[in-house]
């Protein structure tokens, strides 16, 4: 069998993309998650969006000035990418929609005003809707958990909590 | 399936971390897309789910091979879904061989580790842990082999911080300890009391928690390997820890599990302290009716600092009666949690690292007396106001905070980084910060006091064993001294000089300088050092004195 070795190239190529991927993958990894809300995809997303970055920075010769800007930007366009394909589908998307507020993840005041928004529409709703949507999407109990603790059926919890997110996207829309 | 029942499974799909199948397959219309978003909106105010341990790894060996084949990206190119079921194959195939791997590397550990890597080990080890349950004895013996005192706890506790401890001995039998991470409360049968408290601070720690024990271990000077015996059924090794200040101990670690399982103190005072586990499983989780608030027929509860938690600002505003003041720029925390404390009247914010488990809690509420720092804290200054600066928050070593009054409003800070902490100060008002730096100024005192260093460093022991607390108090030693002063036969009942009429003008830490605001004190001011040890557990020692200057 032929022993595999490393080229001293290849060495320095593993080792650059070893300290790029230490170095930039929980800031993009959380800007993923912001946007998707589940680990499997952002994940996946962090992924494509490495594998696409690198693989620019080793065979163009034009130079990326702000590596982390520029795999924001990757990141996000595989996200518009992956909706657009949707919409080739489903015919009804719109990007801009799908897409929605992109606050500056380094930003903390930003992040205050989209948190202080989401707080004033919840604050907003009926006690139950309120409380629903604390159940079920703050603290990711089960429909049956959150029924227990309700006090209500299954399925009233499923229609209160869809009239609750209906109620929420209004009172953001107005903000 | 209905909108109705789609939007509940997305929301499922969410909380279980996993990609819903209409962000890949789409079909749906626009009003369920806005739906989907406002969900996603929603769930942002939570902290994100990292990846597993590995992840950064897999990431990267995932871009070598793919950039290090030949294939061209025009080559590659797929459908997304193609590439999705693709990613999913190769992540899996990754994952397994990474636990593969993860697991190979266990054995090794387990087999081979000696007393080196024993620390790294038993973190390991308790990064795997989920939750334990266990019962607990502790035997002192005193220097004729005798056992003076046993205790038996029955123990569950998990990582995350929750607990159920109850007391299986005699004395103290029935007792119970919960702390579920909402709510703390211990169930007194004999005095037929429920005692609340909120979650968190939470001072409280039963004995040999292994969570602190393994955290001690891993601050300690060094770690000897000095034995090994079989224990209770289990193979053991026996590391001697020599902690950094205070006397050595040793710890039996169960070869299979690579965690402690046994404690014995160094004999102190001719008593020495065992502590060990009879029985020790880990589980999943601490079964959840153990951790449910459920009040006895007939029990009084007594709430002590209960805290209410609101969803929004303006609701803690409604029942505290001021809006709280939210710090700018404090970089990667956001605000996680407001509750308001209905004892007090307080606004208790928390916020959380956005991807660390560190947290800094922010208590504002209106001052109702005078500010005075406490004896044992450092003296600063936040925006030119006297600010109480506390390594041992609410007695709990490592847990940091910061006090000061401004605009008759008091806010504390707290937390377990000091430069965070100070930074969160000052992003409150956007004022000035003084800190002291230990060491800094050398006292000068009139009369200088003599001392022998070799009885304090006994003293420091008799301390660190538990003995004469007073010495870590510079007023409490301060008040002692004065009085010794009016009174060098000896102190016979009251003291003359109350403690109330010691002030502690400076404290840096390692030096401290205390005012006698007492007709009948020969002292005015009482110059102080740690002379031993300069941190929380050091004791004070009195260096010199400025005496009272007569005018007549």
């Amino acid at each position: 069998m032929r022993k595999m070795t490393q080229t001293p190239d290849q060495k320095s190529k593993n080792d650059y993309i070893e300290s790029f991927c230490k170095e930039n993958w929980e800031e993009l990894y959380r800007f993923i998650y912001y946007r998707v809300q589940n680990r499997e995809e952002a994940e996946d997303i962090t992924q494509e969006a490495f594998e696409k970055t690198i693989y620019q920075n080793l065979n163009s010769n034009v130079s990326v000035l702000n590596h982390k800007n520029y795999l924001k930007t990757i990141a996000l366009n595989i996200i518009r990418d992956r909706f657009r394909k949707i919409k080739a589908r489903a015919m009804t998307i719109d990007i801009e929609e799908v897409k929605g507020k992109e606050p500056a993840d380094d930003d903390f005041a930003d992040l205050v005003v989209e948190r202080y928004r989401v707080e004033e529409a919840l604050s907003k709703l009926t006690i139950d809707q309120r409380k629903v949507l604390e159940y079920r999407i703050l603290k990711g109990y089960s429909i049956k958990e959150t029924a227990q603790k309700m006090n209500k059926k299954e399925n009233a919890v499923k229609v209160l909590q869809f009239r609750a997110v209906k109620a929420m996207y209004k009172l953001m829309s107005e903000m | 399936m209905n909108r109705i029942k789609r939007l509940s499974k997305y929301i499922d799909c969410l909380n279980n971390e996993e990609m819903p199948k209409e962000h890949i397959s789409g079909g749906y219309d626009k009003e369920m897309e806005q739906l989907m978003y406002t969900v996603r909106t929603i769930k942002s105010l939570r902290d994100p789910v990292m990846p597993d341990e590995g992840y950064e790894k897999n990431l990267a060996n995932f871009v070598k091979e793919n950039t290090n084949s030949n294939t061209s990206r025009n080559q590659k190119k797929m459908t997304d879904l193609e590439s999705y079921v693709k990613k999913r194959l190769i992540t899996a195939a990754i994952t397994v061989a990474f636990v593969i791997m993860a697991l190979a590397t266990v054995y090794l550990l387990n087999g081979r580790l000696g007393s080196d890597n024993i620390v790294k080990a038993m973190e390991q080890a308790y990064n795997k842990v989920k939750a334990y349950h266990g019962i607990i004895e502790t035997a002192e013996i005193n220097g004729l082999g005798e056992i003076v005192y046993v205790s038996r706890q029955e123990v569950w506790a998990d990582t995350e911080g929750k607990y159920f401890v109850k007391q299986l001995d005699e004395g103290t039998e029935g007792v119970i300890t919960i702390n579920n991470g909402f709510n703390r409360w211990q169930i007194r049968p004999d005095i037929k009391k429920v005692y609340m408290f909120a979650a968190e601070p939470d001072p409280y720690r039963f004995t040999f928690d292994l969570r602190e024990e393994i955290s001690d271990i891993t601050k300690a000077q060094s770690v000897k390997k000095i034995g090994q015996e079989n224990l209770l059924n289990r193979e053991t090794d026996i590391y001697e820890i020599t902690p950094d200040g205070g006397l050595p101990y040793k710890i039996w670690v169960d070869t299979n599990t690579d965690l402690p399982i046994k404690k014995e103190t160094a004999i102190y005072n001719a008593l020495l302290t065992k502590t060990y586990y009879t029985e020790l499983e880990f589980t999943d989780e601490i079964p959840a009716e153990l951790l449910i608030y459920n009040k006895p027929e007939g029990f009084e509860v007594v709430e002590i600092n209960p805290e209410q938690l609101v969803a929004t600002l303006q609701e803690a505003k409604e029942i505290a009666g001021f809006m709280p003041e939210i710090p700018n720029n404090i970089g990667d925390y956001v605000l996680s949690r407001i509750a308001v404390l209905t004892n007090s009247g307080a606004i208790k914010l928390t916020f959380s690292h956005i991807d660390k488990e560190k947290e800094i809690t922010f208590i504002q509420e209106k001052a109702k007396d005078k500010f005075k720092a406490a004896s044992d804290a450092v003296i600063g200054l936040v925006n030119n106001n006297i600010a109480e600066i506390l390594n041992n928050y609410q007695g709990i070593p490592g847990l940091r905070s910061i006090r000061w009054q401004q605009a008759d409003m008091e806010y504390t800070v707290y937390g377990k980084d000091m430069d965070v902490l100070s930074e969160f100060a000052k992003a409150v008002f956007g004022g000035e910060i003084y800190l002291p730096e230990k060491d800094k100024t050398e006292l000068k005192p009139q009369i200088e006091v003599p001392y022998d260093i070799e009885t304090e460093k006994n003293e420091q022991k008799s301390v660190d064993a538990g003995h004469s607390p007073w010495r870590l108090d510079p007023v409490f030693v301060a008040q002692v001294f004065v009085n010794l002063l009016i009174s060098p036969e000896g102190i016979e009942g009251e003291y003359e000089i109350p403690y109330e009429n010691i002030e502690l003008i400076k404290n840096d830490g390692v030096n401290a300088v205390v005012k006698i605001n007492h007709e009948k004190s020969i002292a005015e001011y009482v110059y102080l050092k740690r002379l031993v040890r300069q941190d929380d557990t050091g004791i004070w020692t009195v260096i010199g004195y400025d005496p009272v200057v007569k005018n007549d």
